[in-house]
């Protein structure tokens, strides 16, 4: 389809107010309605005949409605919709609350240079989320997914908690690009345990790794350093040497790295 | 059907899609006028497609050569004609895929079992209204 021919039924469509389903139809019809013609001369002329774009939707608004009462009608109700566009904020709350909180609570701010919104509940998605399930820009809470996550399970860009997964993860557990935390796993993994490209801790297992208990690697030369073959037992000696008393399930998370 | 000129109140059936009553005077024929217009449009659209199926542009072209120029009519005038009488089901549409030599698609409307049927109505209904009209304008005082 011409450009020139969209932009001009686009045009039209922008001047009538009509649900979408009757834009829709006139969209197809108007299309190929100039379509047709435009086989029998030129573009611009029959759009100068036709009228401008919106003569067109006038002409199409009188017929489309069988009264000004019924025109008048969808025009409040577009008003009404462009209102509820205008507003500074998406928000929806669930009617059913729970220990004082919505359950869910969704709240984002429109267009920019607005307030941020922040979005309280149980479950809550928002620009910032607090919630005990909390997805957001920030999310703040029990389980976060977020740009920036803090909570006891936080997956995220930077991610804190307990557990944490992230670009840059910081937390009990930290699995991540760079991780900090009493156990690392990552790229560069800083903690009482560590297993990374680059670790560092009490135990450091990596390919290179400075601590007291280490498994380092090979320099292949050139900055290029290999872990090579490391078994899942002499991983799991490793970290008992170091710490006698630790959770059997800490020892297994690290030895499925092992091979 | 009713039609009492002279009560100044018009009361029409389904030429006019549905029955409505009009008041003939000063600012109002405006409204008249495009609601007359309207429901002519309408028999004289069906009648075409009762005839052959036909596309939206060509219905335009017909209707001109055949009034002699009286109806030259604008697609935002003959579209919404056409949904009323597709969503009234006395017509109906289809897309035939462009051609070589016609690259774009074509959508034609053809008429329906009921739209023949009340064809039939309008054209009565018409001829009943004209026959009237006459009779009251050939008055002689």
């Amino acid at each position: 389809m011409s450009t020139t021919i969209k932009a001009y039924v686009d045009s039209v469509l922008e001047h009538i107010a009509a649900d979408s389903k009757m834009k829709n139809r006139i969209e197809k019809d108007l299309t190929s309605h100039i379509n047709e013609i435009c086989s029998e001369g030129d573009l611009v002329e029959i759009t100068n005949k036709m009228g401008s774009p919106e003569e067109v939707a006038k002409e199409f608004m009188e017929n489309i409605y069988d009264s000004k009462e019924e025109i008048i009608d969808r025009l409040i109700e577009e008003r009404a919709m462009n209102a509820d566009k205008m507003k500074k904020y998406f928000e929806y709350k669930s009617k059913i609350m729970m220990l004082g909180l919505p359950l869910i609570h969704i709240k984002f701010t429109r267009g920019y240079g607005r307030r941020i919104a922040v979005a309280k509940g149980i479950i809550a998605i928002g620009d910032i989320s607090i919630g005990a399930l909390s997805i957001g820009g920030i999310a703040l809470g029990g389980i976060c997914i977020g740009g920036g996550a803090f909570g006891l399970i936080s997956l995220g860009g930077l991610a804190l908690g307990l557990l944490a997964l992230g670009g840059v993860a910081i937390g009990g557990m930290a699995l991540g690009g760079c991780a900090l935390g009493l156990g690392a796993i990552g790229g560069a993994a800083f903690g009482k345990i560590a297993y990374g490209g680059f670790a560092k801790g009490v135990v450091a297992i990596g390919g290179r790794a400075a601590g007291n208990y280490v498994i380092s690697g090979i320099d292949l030369g050139g900055g290029y350093y290999s872990l090579g073959y490391v078994s899942k037992q002499e991983i799991a000696e490793l970290i008992r040497a170091a710490y006698p008393n630790i959770y059997e399930w800490v020892i297994k998370l690290f030895t499925a790295f092992g091979v | 059907m009713d039609f009492f000129i002279d009560r100044i109140w018009i009361k029409y059936y389904n030429i006019f899609s549905n029955t409505k009553y009009i008041v003939i005077r000063g600012v109002l024929m405006n409204e008249v006028s495009k609601q007359l217009k309207k429901g002519v449009i309408e028999i004289l659209v069906l009648k075409l497609l009762s005839l052959n199926e036909m596309y939206g542009y060509q219905i335009i072209q017909l209707l001109d050569e055949k009034s002699n120029g009286t109806f030259k009519m604008k697609e935002g005038t003959l579209y919404p004609i056409l949904y009323r009488l597709e969503d009234s089901k006395l017509i109906e549409s289809y897309w035939e895929s462009g051609t070589e030599k016609r690259g774009v698609p074509r959508k034609y409307y053809r008429i329906t079992s009921d739209g023949i049927s009340q064809l039939g109505d309008m054209q009565r209904e018409w001829d009943i209204m004209v026959q009237s009209i006459n009779s009251v304008l050939n008055m002689e005082g």
